[in-house]
């Protein structure tokens, strides 16, 4: 699945809303970087959840560690 | 002095230059402590600034340095000056093709210390341990070119024999941070 669309900011809140609090980041080709992880959000769970973290990104910024 | 040459006038300092800002500028502290630390303080993956350490090394060298241990990857890179641009600062450009690299990257959210070397385009993890807090890493190359670390008081680490013209930086995700401590390059290196 592609998340390119998405800033990298909207990405950590959505894989925060899923309880995921280890890093996450954007891969060149669009697909998710969990950083060797296991047991990390599915992509269409960090789907599910872009919508509500693209508000929470435009009403509040980026989440704060 | 008794000549300067543009080798000797690119010699290693502890400082933080050719700052990119991802997006637009913005009040955030980018880089203090009058230039020896670059920082991203912009939430997870917000606002975030990368930059080149001043100077390059063609011989030995030795640095010291602090990663950061926040949620976002603090890194310290050594990469060909061949494939980078100063415009852009790239993680992944330690491990290209035709040359050698090595990374230093540390988070607390993954709490990893991760060290590899990038050789001819494949990357190899040499250090995969607990992550750092607080802890001066010394990065440094001797005169027959064999690169070592050493972290805390850990036992020094090998990374292996590269001859590569380097430059150094730090590829942020924010929250994270480097502080430079010391850089220079060795006497011999001027020859």
């Amino acid at each position: 699945m592609n998340f390119s669309e998405y800033n990298t900011a909207v990405i950590a809140h959505a894989a925060d809303m899923l309880g995921w609090t280890k890093s996450v980041n954007l891969k060149s080709d669009g697909t998710l970087e969990w950083y060797g992880e296991s047991s990390h959000p599915t992509d269409a769970e960090m789907n599910s959840k872009m919508e509500d973290a693209q508000t929470e990104y435009d009403n509040n910024g980026a989440k704060d560690s | 002095m008794a000549y300067a040459s543009s080798v000797e006038w690119n010699q290693l300092q502890p400082v933080w230059t050719m700052v990119v800002e991802s997006g637009t500028m913005d009040s955030n502290q980018g880089v203090v402590n009058y230039g020896s630390k670059i920082q991203s303080t912009g939430g997870n993956n917000g606002h975030q600034t990368s930059g080149y350490m001043k100077g390059t090394a063609r011989g030995s060298f030795k640095i010291q340095f602090k990663l950061g241990h926040a949620w976002g990857w603090s890194s310290f890179y050594a990469a060909n000056v061949s494939v980078v641009n100063n415009h852009e600062v790239v993680g992944a450009k330690y491990n290209q093709s035709g040359v050698n690299g090595i990374a230093f990257i540390n988070n607390s959210s993954n709490n990893n210390f991760i060290v590899s070397k990038g050789v001819n385009g494949t990357s190899t993890t040499i250090t995969s341990a607990t992550g750092l807090s607080n802890t001066m890493i010394t990065f440094w190359r001797d005169a027959s070119n064999v690169c070592y670390y050493k972290a805390g008081s850990n036992s020094t680490v090998t990374l292996g024999t590269f001859a590569d013209h380097w430059v150094f930086y730090h590829a942020a995700q924010s929250p994270c941070s480097c502080e430079l401590l010391a850089a220079n390059n060795d006497r011999d290196a001027l020859s």
